[in-house]
């Protein structure tokens, strides 16, 4: 099966959450069958030839312990997602495996994982550096041509002037800024990633707004940029 | 000479990977090397650093390239910083800060708008990485489903045996008892220790009678103990009173451990 299918039904599941754009070489290398010595293992669903789920992981060991390590797993369907992981499991137990683990960022089918053993632990954490608040701005940016202007400050970086419109925001060159905010970059990642809310750092005064009459205005544009949901697989961690 | 930070060079795979093996204990072999460093697009000469101080090898770290796609799919560029090293020799001169600082700023000029770091609670780049400008904004649960209690409390007792216990502790005995889910029962299994030498010692057939703490807990309380341990003892405390309030984590003292305890 080609690896276009695979990443063609996890960017229909996971569209709209923060994700890396797999290429098919990407998949081939981090989750295909390759030349390791115990090759990643693949299992699919598929229904009227058309794949609904799959699960990619490998096995090996961890000093003396036989682990299994679900690198990627999806399906449309909370049932097939259960067929899958017990398909794991039934293939670890043959094959002699102490554990599984299984990292996700986002959980899909919230209490599916509880109901077959699995338990939580907090092991590991995904951190994030702004190099280039513009061009991650400009990325964002439409054309909109109407909407109060706002001039963003982020400490280390040049100031950035955006249009704040009903729905998009753009970046704009020039522009008499009708409002304008100052914060650090920790603060802005966080504000972005939906990791704290605008109002909580105002009144911490990580975040300085000049004109209060345009609060609104400087609510409404966190919430246009900001990222709620993310789809990183252990995959894609290398 | 001074110190310089350069790019791979051509010749110098093998010194890499021999260099990776040396640093992290056993980061992989060459079919591993290929796999990271040969993608499509990733250029040794360009994507990874070397420190080097008057020709001496010091450390190094690498920068991966993506495209990440945000809100309404589009898309930015960004970057993943990994495998990033210090010579034993060289460890606490500032190597680390040199290769971080010098991978953001490869990656601000190849057009990265953010980097990414995908780390262990447990490691050094946790502690290391908020200097360079990284926030900590994402933890991922990592599910764990314990196929065979039996070896994965030896993984756990192997782990436990570089703990450097107080000289005030020794000959102790204490015996833990786990219980995990298997097949959605519920089951249970133990293991007896002894502190020799400032470390536990794991027993084979000791008397019941000569336990000095017992201490039953599910595993997933005793892997959230064990994961706040390796973050500092104040990480720790709030988890372990939890634990105790919440019946989670039970204990059973002898004379002998009270009599010591109030001498400590």
């Amino acid at each position: 099966m080609a690896g276009n299918k695979f990443l063609q039904l996890r960017n229909e599941i996971h569209e709209g959450k923060f994700r890396f754009d797999v290429t098919q070489d990407l998949w081939k290398r981090h989750y295909m069958p390759g030349e390791t010595a115990k090759p990643n293992r693949v299992l699919t669903i598929t229904e009227n030839g058309k794949l609904m789920g799959y699960v990619v992981y490998s096995i090996a060991y961890l000093g003396r312990t036989e682990v299994c390590r679900i690198l990627d797993i999806c399906a449309k369907e909370e049932k097939d997602f259960r067929e899958l992981v017990s398909q794991v499991i039934g293939d670890c137990l043959k094959e002699n495996v102490d554990f599984i683990y299984l990292r996700q960022c986002n959980e899909i089918y919230e209490g599916l994982l509880d109901e077959m053993g699995f338990f939580p632990l907090e092991q590991s954490v995904i951190m994030v550096v702004l190099l280039d608040p513009h061009e991650l701005l400009l990325s964002l940016s439409e054309e909109i041509d109407s909407g109060k202007i706002l001039r963003l400050t982020l400490e280390g970086f040049q100031p950035i002037t955006i249009r704040v419109g009903k729905g998009a925001i753009r970046v704009l060159d020039t522009g008499h800024p009708d409002l304008a905010i100052t914060t650090d970059s920790r603060t802005f990642l966080k504000l972005l990633f939906g990791r704290t809310r605008f109002w909580k750092e105002l009144l911490r005064r990580k975040v300085a707004i000049c004109n209060l009459l345009h609060l609104r205005t400087a609510i409404h544009f966190f919430s246009l940029i900001r990222v709620e949901k993310w789809y990183i697989p252990q995959g894609d961690w290398l | 000479m001074g110190r310089i930070v350069r790019n791979l060079r051509p010749n110098e795979k093998g010194r890499h990977l021999r260099m990776l093996n040396l640093c992290f204990d056993s980061w992989g072999d060459e079919r591993k090397w290929r796999r990271l460093y040969h993608e499509k697009g990733f250029d040794i000469t360009r994507n990874v650093v070397v420190v080097e101080e008057d020709g001496e090898w010091m450390g190094g770290g690498t920068a991966w390239f993506r495209e990440a796609f945000l809100k309404t799919n589009k898309r930015i560029q960004v970057y993943i910083a990994g495998d990033g090293y210090v010579h034993p020799n060289h460890r606490g001169k500032g190597v680390y800060s040199t290769f971080m600082r010098s991978l953001n700023g490869l990656a601000q000029n190849r057009g990265a708008s953010l980097g990414f770091g995908f780390i262990s609670l447990h490691g050094v780049p946790f502690r290391a990485l908020p200097r360079y400008g990284f926030v900590d904004l994402l933890h991922p649960v990592t599910r764990l489903l314990i196929l065979k209690p039996q070896n994965f409390l030896s993984y756990l007792s192997e782990q436990l045996k570089e703990l450097s216990l107080p000289k005030a502790f020794e000959g102790l005995k204490l015996k833990l008892i786990v219980y995990f889910q298997k097949n959605r029962r519920r089951c249970m299994i133990s293991k007896i220790f002894q502190i020799r030498d400032r470390k536990l010692v794991e027993l084979g057939s000791p008397k019941e009678g000569a336990i000095d703490l017992t201490l039953q807990a599910s595993a997933s309380t005793l892997l959230s103990i064990f994961n706040r341990f390796y973050r500092g003892k104040r990480a720790m405390i709030p988890v372990v009173i939890a634990s105790l309030l919440l019946g989670r984590l039970r204990f059973r003292l002898s004379v002998n451990f009270v009599k010591l305890m109030l001498k400590v």
